[in-house]
């Protein structure tokens, strides 16, 4: 179980993340969203040991993270950060000789040529090949910070089966930080929103299903719990958090995607309420 | 990741040793040697500023400080496997290069132990700027500029006299930066790296100001750049100098006998002149001041920072060597009232000269000898290298003595006036070089002699000499007097042969255990605390 209690951290002066608190359970995975600049990538480079001083704890199995645990992580970096004068055969053994318990895993379609630099690669063959690098190290943990969607719609799906095939089986936990949800929908559990370094929403997808709903109608009652709405001129479309939906009701309503959750979440009251 | 990093030092390696074996082949081409040894220096100079800023260039250039720091590797460990290949490599080059250095005997830019101390410094160096600076060329002037502001330090504050003192401090300054650089590696996100350098500059600056001040402070406490002068003249007079005044004192009683308030660097006394040099606002001047008159009389004058060096005493005067911008310019011979300036054609003398030995004015005719032991005689317009090993003058002899024999010439002789074909050493400690002495001591295979320049006898005397003593002899028209002492011990040895027998032999106590040397007079010997503190012990 990885664990992140009070977590802070800023530089330059300024707070990037503040009081984050939240765990991963194994085979757990996790969608962490926020606007841009929240704190997203901050919180997956404390994760992942490229920052160091945080205040707070990041424990793994009840124990204060060190260099050495990271043998059981994957990170895959949105800034693609690799060393691209390899060759992907030297990458591969570089990879190798710093993870024992690494076993090369096949991608379905797709060959590697070991004699390629990784510089020669393109962006979406960068992130596959990353990919391969990573999953072929057998984390327990896989980080991924919004990079998926430079793969193409099939590698995507793809590889989304390929982590939820290790979820079951293996127990992997996955943390993924995106900006596009639509091929992930099927994938976490448990959605965290970060808003100026803060954690806004913690909650498992599920409950948030059952309690978000879009209402659609000439004028939306007031006392509706009403985050996020838009007038169209002829009507109003809100989005209703939290909501229970009652059998009776002579409103317009419908089960939202986890797309328009996150949106009407970071761009609604929701938001303007904690400011 | 230490094989990644062999191998990314190794390419650099191997073009630097072809460059090195590419050059020295080259230098094995006579009269080339005299530009390429320089050359290959400088090159070689370059080596560890690159291997040193080299060491997170490939993560800078492309961008893989993230990934790096993602393995499960601490900083700890990514700092000793990028460190131990370089540091290897950069050593490696160094003991390869010296052996060469020792073969070729050439003139270089710097002696032994500065190359290899400005080698270092400049790995450790550009090492801490490797995150700073993006290219190489920064980081060389950045160093440039660190050491000009130390010499710049040192001609206006420090005031070091000895070159070991300066090398010392400048190194401790340097390491500040290492060490705040690995402090800060290693407490501090690498990333974003504009945010480490400045955190990393103003702690390096902040130390670099604590140590510079307090290096100052001890300079001054600890009186370390306050240096006396010591000589003692055969009749038994100290003559004492602090740059400032002058002061001669008589040995036996400790009574001042003379005091002079005049800015002068002692070099050589004969009778009761005392030799010296000392600056004025635009010229360096050689002078000579009478010890019993006090009158003080100009010899020459040249450039300012010119240095009168390498005095040689024979019956026909003194001999100096004027340096001026580095280089010998030309040669003093002062006998009596009359002072005559040989100039040297270009090119017959250079480098450091450990002794030298005016054999004829006209026409011009000399033998140097270089702190490396190599000799070399200028004749007929040519400069040649014809003996290594330990070389001593008297009169018109010359003793030349190797690892394989020991021989006397004579000049105009070609053949040696006397032989031993077994080798050995000679003992000559630098404060005497000016002097031909009669008697010498010299240990040889088969064991300790004392040679007679005159007679060509050579005395085998029962003395016991370990690797760490040092010796010192006094030649007088009578007898010899030999002092051996260890540097670790207060005890000296005191011997008095005549005619290559021994008379007496006497233990006598030093106040001083360590850094002391000792001039002998007839009846007593004058122990010096490196440059700071004297004692005259009587026979």
């Amino acid at each position: 179980m990885l664990e992140i209690k009070n977590l802070s951290f800023g530089f330059g002066g300024r707070k990037v993340l503040e009081d984050v608190n939240f765990t991963i359970d194994e085979g757990e995975s996790v969608l962490i969203a926020g606007k841009n600049g929240a704190g997203k990538t901050t919180l997956l480079r404390c994760l992942n040991g490229i920052f160091n001083n945080y205040e707070g704890q990041i424990l793994l199995n009840n124990k204060k993270i060190e260099a050495k645990d990271r043998y059981s992580f994957g990170y895959l970096p949105s800034s693609l950060s690799f060393y691209d004068k390899m060759k992907i055969g030297e990458s591969i053994d570089f990879h190798k000789s710093i993870y024992p318990y690494f076993s090369l895993i096949t991608f379905p379609d797709y060959k590697l040529e070991t004699n390629r630099r990784i510089e020669e690669l393109s962006k979406g063959e960068k992130v596959l090949f990353y990919l391969i690098l990573v999953l072929s190290h057998n984390p327990s943990y896989f980080f991924i910070d919004d990079i998926l969607h430079l793969l193409d719609p099939y590698l995507r799906e793809t590889f989304l089966n390929i982590l939820i095939e290790r979820m079951e089986e293996k127990k992997l936990s996955v943390i993924i930080s995106s900006q596009t949800f639509s091929d992930i929908e099927g994938l976490p559990v448990k959605l965290i929103i970060l808003d100026k370094g803060k954690i806004i929403l913690k909650e498992s997808v599920e409950t948030l299903k059952r309690a978000f709903f879009k209402v659609t109608a000439k004028k939306i009652p007031e006392d509706l719990p009403v985050i996020y709405k838009k007038d169209w001129g002829d009507f109003e479309e809100g989005y209703l958090y939290p909501y229970e939906r009652k059998k009776s009701e002579d409103l317009k309503m419908e089960s939202v995607k986890l797309s328009e959750i996150i949106k009407s979440i970071i761009g609604g009251n929701y938001v303007k309420k904690r400011d | 990741m230490l094989k990644k990093e062999i191998k990314d030092t190794i390419g650099e390696l191997l073009i630097i040793l072809l460059l090195i074996i590419g050059l020295s082949f080259l230098a094995l081409i006579k009269g080339v040697e005299f530009y390429i040894i320089p050359l290959l220096e400088l090159i070689l100079l370059l080596y560890p500023v690159f291997s040193g800023w080299s060491i997170f260039s490939r993560e800078k250039k492309e961008n893989s400080f993230e990934y790096l720091f993602s393995l499960p590797i601490g900083k700890n460990s990514i700092l000793i496997n990028k460190l131990i290949p370089r540091i290897v490599s950069v050593l490696l080059v160094l003991v390869i290069y010296l052996p060469l250095r020792e073969y070729f005997a050439s003139d270089f830019f710097f002696d032994k132990n500065i190359f290899i101390i400005l080698y270092l410094l400049l790995f450790i160096l550009s090492f801490s700027f490797s995150l700073l600076f993006n290219n190489i060329a920064m980081v060389l002037a950045s160093i440039t500029f660190f050491g000009m502001f130390m010499i710049l330090i040192d001609m206006k504050v420090w005031k070091l006299l000895w070159y070991s003192d300066i090398y010392i401090l400048i190194i401790i300054v340097a390491l500040s930066f290492p060490i705040v650089f690995i402090y800060s590696f290693i407490k501090d996100d690498i990333l974003p790296i504009k945010l480490f350098n400045r955190k990393f500059l103003t702690r390096s600056i902040i130390t670099f100001i604590i140590v510079l001040v307090g290096l100052t402070v001890f300079i001054k406490l600890s009186g370390m750049n306050n240096y006396n002068y010591y000589m003692l003249t055969k009749n038994g007079k100290i003559i004492i100098s602090d740059v400032k005044s002058l002061k001669v004192v008589d040995a036996e009683t400790g009574k001042t006998i003379l005091s002079i308030d005049y800015k002068v660097f002692p070099i050589v006394y004969k009778d009761d002149l005392l030799y010296g040099e000392t600056e004025e606002k635009d010229k360096s001047k050689l002078i000579s001041i009478n010890l019993k008159t006090k009158e003080i009389k100009n010899i020459h004058e040249a450039e300012k920072y010119s240095f009168f060096s390498n005095p040689h005493i024979n019956d026909n005067g003194i001999t100096f060597l004027v340096r001026e911008g580095g280089d010998y310019k030309s040669i003093l011979i002062i006998n009596k009232d009359k002072i005559r300036k040989i100039d040297f054609p270009k090119g017959a003398i250079s480098g450091g000269v450990f002794l030298f030995k005016l054999i004829s004015e006209s026409p011009l005719c000399f033998i140097y000898t270089k702190y490396n032991n190599k000799t070399y005689k200028y004749e007929n317009g040519k400069t040649e290298h014809f003996f290594t090993g330990d070389i001593k003058f008297y009169k018109n002899r010359m003793v030349l003595c190797d690892k394989s024999s020991f021989k006397v010439y004579e000049r105009g002789n070609s053949e040696p006036v006397f032989a031993k074909n077994e080798g050995g050493h000679i003992f000559l400690k630098w404060f005497e070089r000016p002097y031909e002495k009669r008697f010498m001591v010299v240990k040889l295979t088969s064991g300790v002699y004392i040679f007679d320049f005159e007679t060509l006898d050579l005395h085998k005397i029962n003395l016991k000499f370990k690797k760490d003593n040092s010796v010192v002899t006094g030649s007088f028209v009578d007898k010899t007097i030999i002092a051996i002492w260890n540097n670790n011990t207060p005890y000296i040895t005191v011997m008095v042969y005549k005619k290559g027998r021994l008379i007496s032999k006497k233990g006598y106590k030093s106040s001083f255990k360590k850094d002391k040397y000792i001039y002998l007079s007839r009846k007593g010997m004058m122990v010096i605390k490196w440059m700071k503190k004297y004692e005259f012990i009587k026979f």
